[in-house]
């Protein structure tokens, strides 16, 4: 009798310790990575959360321990959060050129990514994540189509965070240096910035280095950009489910195929825009949803593996990286041919 | 879709559901003002 006990007890006494370590492992990671982004501000704290949590990753896994960081809460509560940014002064602020470009671009990547999968230079699923990120709903979009579709995660999720990461960090090196030879004015210098930098922290961190205005003018763009994430989650799993011919049965069965965190973020858009919000709670809540994402972050850095890359190899990530820059580049000659 | 793939994404949206309550309890929190401006 006390033996079954032991047995019954042994894997849950087990199980809680792994979340104790998990919350521990989470906590210092992040708090480094605040710490880090004090000290140099220049780069923006997810880019600290993610890669201090793939190190703490590659280096749990070399020791061979076993922790599953609790990032799915944060990142969802984030994305909820989000909702509160939507307002309709955003979308008249943008203009109908800005919503025009963003258009394109997302109708671009999804045929230059479309096109690549079928030359048989991606993988499909790959293909597929990484235009869901590279569209410019970034890795928020991508982890979140993961916690759907178990396919998504592991290398697809890995590649398509690197890729948004990679591309991220060549934007917010290059334009600023590109931007003032080409001519580029800060209107012009945030639209590069806000279309073609996939997750919102850098692509506005890219767009504040021209100054103020300019990181304005990105993150409205971002927030017009945010306010379709929705939309574009659910189509994009009901695309990966009827690939694999699931369907409906009846009504009820179809609920849960929108994601709760998207029915979420619609409620508190819909409260946003019908004026819940003033600017002070408005502002508490971006704090609070840059918090969300940023813990959730470091989390997902932790379980990016790293070492699948060695296995897959880097052709996926530079045809992804090859897509971006010719994207980036037309994005660019339009924008200097027409400022 | 199979009876378990439907049981295991209804849970699933269950924990998404979750979050968002979670979420509207902060946004009620912030609008009752029991939390000031946030520091980032």
């Amino acid at each position: 009798m006390t033996n079954a006990t032991e047995t019954l007890s042994a894997p849950a006494r087990a199980g809680a310790n792994h979340h104790l370590a998990g919350l521990a492992v989470l906590g210092g990671v992040v708090l480094l990575a605040k710490v880090a982004h004090l000290l140099a501000p220049q780069v923006p704290a997810i880019v600290y959360a993610l890669g201090l949590g793939m190190l703490a990753g590659l280096e749990a896994r070399k020791h061979r321990v076993r922790v599953a960081l609790p990032h799915q809460l944060p990142l969802m509560l984030g994305f909820v959060l989000m909702g509160a940014q939507v307002q309709q002064g955003v979308f008249h602020q943008v203009g109908l050129e800005g919503l025009g470009l963003l258009g394109v671009w997302v109708a671009a990547t999804l045929v230059l990514f479309w096109a690549a999968s079928r030359l048989r230079l991606l993988p499909r699923r790959v293909a597929a994540l990484f235009a869901l990120g590279q569209a410019g709903f970034g890795v928020s979009a991508v982890v979140a189509a993961g916690a759907r579709d178990p396919g998504l995660a592991g290398t697809p999720q890995t590649l398509a965070t690197l890729l948004i990461l990679l591309t991220g960090a060549i934007g917010l090196v290059t334009y600023p240096f590109a931007a003032p030879w080409l001519g580029l004015d800060e209107a012009g210098f945030a639209t590069l910035a806000a279309v073609s930098i996939a997750n919102n922290a850098e692509a506005i961190a890219t767009a504040g280095t021209m100054g103020a205005g300019a990181a304005l003018g990105a993150a409205a763009l971002k927030v017009a950009i945010n306010a379709f994430e929705g939309v574009a989650l659910v189509s994009f799993l009901r695309g990966r489910g009827a690939d694999r011919g699931g369907r409906p049965r009846r009504w009820h069965d179809a609920i849960p195929r929108i994601p709760g965190y998207v029915l979420g973020f619609s409620l508190v858009a819909g409260l946003s825009l019908a004026g819940a919000f003033d600017g002070t709670e408005r502002a508490s809540l971006a704090n609070l949803t840059h918090w969300a994402f940023f813990i959730a972050l470091a989390g997902v850095g932790f379980r990016t593996r790293l070492d699948l890359l060695a296995r897959v190899g880097w052709r996926p990530l530079a045809v992804g990286i090859a897509i971006w820059l010719f994207s980036a580049g037309a994005l660019l000659a339009w924008l200097v041919t027409t400022t | 879709m199979s009876q378990e793939n439907f049981r295991k994404l209804k849970r699933v949206f269950a924990r998404e559901f979750a979050a968002t309550l979670v979420a509207l309890a902060l946004i009620a929190l912030v609008k009752a003002g029991l939390i000031g401006l946030v520091p980032w």
